[in-house]
């Protein structure tokens, strides 16, 4: 289990709550007038917390805090300019400066953790954009990367033709993967090459879990289902804490991908009572507050490897 | 009578009906059903098992039943026919490859006993592609003509741009006034 943190008590018990978040900021705005100081400032001078804290911090507080919604819009979305500009009224508001306008070493913490949030929020206009990439049966690379997934998971197993009922042993839905991808794009794609690439064994064995006589799902289209609710867990700034404490990479994007579809499987296979197709979206749905309390809680995100038997 | 009591009755006057809708995968269900309710239909992901959604809509509380459409899936349609007012079978005016087998699928829902007499909307979708066939040739296509048992009508229209699906849904809750 991991230490109970600050960030993670906020993020359990006061941000949870609009009535608790506002005694929270009525407390905190008459500590600051106190103390002229401010959260802010005191989180980026406190150096017993790391800097992935540091910065996860700053996010929560942003986010939240009513007075610094210009800033942030201009911060996280903003142009180099208007960055500049947000940091400096940041640095004023919040009372990073004391006579004279040198700035502090608490100043260039905060600048800091604010250039690796930027990451995680361009990230999300990178998978935006690769999610409304259509998949093109006419184009050769997004033919090539389908071509690829099928000998990824069949190995050398020959698809009979281009359209073939074969792609259902996959789980697409017809003869033709193309329109599968609607609403994911290339991205869907992207992520099943991805974990089919680097957990080959696992990627085949729960492939084969998939087939279960009575509990079958469709593989591919639940990959293609999991991109999307990864995509609403990043827009929810549910996956800010992995994000920061990793890299705000495609990569740990698609790592965690593969976290999502062992844990996945698992689940579903997991259920008090044993489940169908038809229970798809009720499971789905606990899945993903499953999933957002493992996040909200911290907890490691690690792959799971180990072929159980269902 | 209290404002509470007169809430409750103005509400209960609202008539539920059960809308089932079906058809092929891809035929563009869920859109159909996210237009409905105002939502969002960029992100529109394959139905793995069903979709539910309440909407309310000219006095009438629409219980609308989205049922995935891949092969796999089509046995446990049956389930989901118990008490349906209206089917709304869905088609991809574009797929012309698929046209017999959606066509098949289609006939084969007619002649269930659970469904007997329940009127059915077609949706010609996806009129907004330029290989759409036109919603009369679909008609021929099915044999609508030839339905005697139950009212039936085929609306052409587009979940992308909206087109249409107003229009059906009216004829479809007329049938229930």
């Amino acid at each position: 289990m991991n230490n109970i943190t600050e960030d993670i008590i906020l993020d359990k018990y006061v941000y949870s709550s609009s009535f608790i978040l506002k005694v929270y900021k009525i407390i905190k705005y008459v500590l600051g007038k106190l103390s002229n100081s401010s959260e802010l400032l005191r989180i980026c001078q406190n150096e017993k917390l790391r800097e992935t804290k540091i910065t996860y911090r700053i996010d929560q507080i942003l986010f939240y805090s009513d007075k610094l919604k210009t800033e942030r819009m201009k911060l996280l979305n903003g142009t180099k300019e208007q960055l500049e500009e947000a940091y400096e009224q940041i640095l004023r508001k919040k009372k990073f400066y004391d006579n004279n306008t040198e700035k502090t070493a608490e100043a260039k913490v905060l600048m800091k953790c604010i250039l690796r949030l930027k990451e995680t929020y361009e990230l999300q206009d990178i998978l935006t954009k690769k999610a409304n990439i259509a998949y093109d049966s006419n184009n050769q690379e997004h033919e090539d990367k389908l071509m690829e997934l099928w000998t990824l998971l069949k190995g050398d197993e020959k698809l009979n033709s281009r359209k073939s009922e074969q792609w259902q042993t996959i789980g697409f839905q017809g003869v033709d993967p193309a329109t599968d991808f609607r609403g994911m794009g290339i991205l869907g794609l992207e992520q099943l090459i991805y974990f089919a690439q680097n957990f080959n064994d696992t990627a085949k064995h729960i492939l084969s879990c998939s087939h279960h006589k009575y509990s079958w799902y469709s593989f591919a289209i639940t990959g293609i289902n999991l991109t999307a609710l990864e995509l609403d867990l990043l827009r929810e700034r549910h996956l800010q804490y992995y994000l920061i404490s990793h890299e705000a990479s495609i990569e740990s994007f698609n790592e965690f991908y593969c976290y999502l579809f062992t844990e996945f499987n698992n689940f579903w296979f997991k259920r008090p009572e044993p489940v169908t197709v038809m229970h798809f979206n009720e499971v789905f749905k606990s899945f993903k507050e499953k999933i957002i309390s493992n996040l909200t809680n911290q907890s490691p995100i690690i792959v799971d490897t180990e072929k159980k038997k269902y | 009578m209290g404002l509470l009591s007169l809430l409750r009755k103005l509400k209960r006057s609202d008539k539920e009906v059960r809308i089932l809708f079906l058809g092929l995968d891809n035929a563009g269900k869920t859109s159909i059903l996210k237009r409905l309710a105002d939502e969002d239909i960029s992100e529109i992901r394959p139905t793995q098992g069903f979709n539910i959604k309440t909407v309310q809509k000219d006095g009438f509380k629409m219980n609308v039943w989205d049922i995935g459409g891949q092969k796999a899936i089509r046995p446990y349609w049956r389930n989901y026919f118990e008490s349906t007012d209206i089917l709304v079978y869905v088609i991809d005016s574009s797929d012309r490859i698929r046209i017999e087998e959606t066509g098949i699928e289609f006939n084969t829902l007619l002649e269930e006993n659970k469904l007997a007499g329940v009127p059915v909307l077609v949706f010609a979708n996806k009129q907004d592609l330029p290989t759409a066939l036109p919603a009369s040739e679909i008609a021929f296509g099915l044999n609508l003509h030839a339905i005697r048992d139950r009212q039936w009508q085929i609306q052409a229209c587009s979940a992308k741009n909206g087109d249409g699906i107003q229009e059906g849904m009216e004829w479809a809750l007329k049938t229930n006034k």
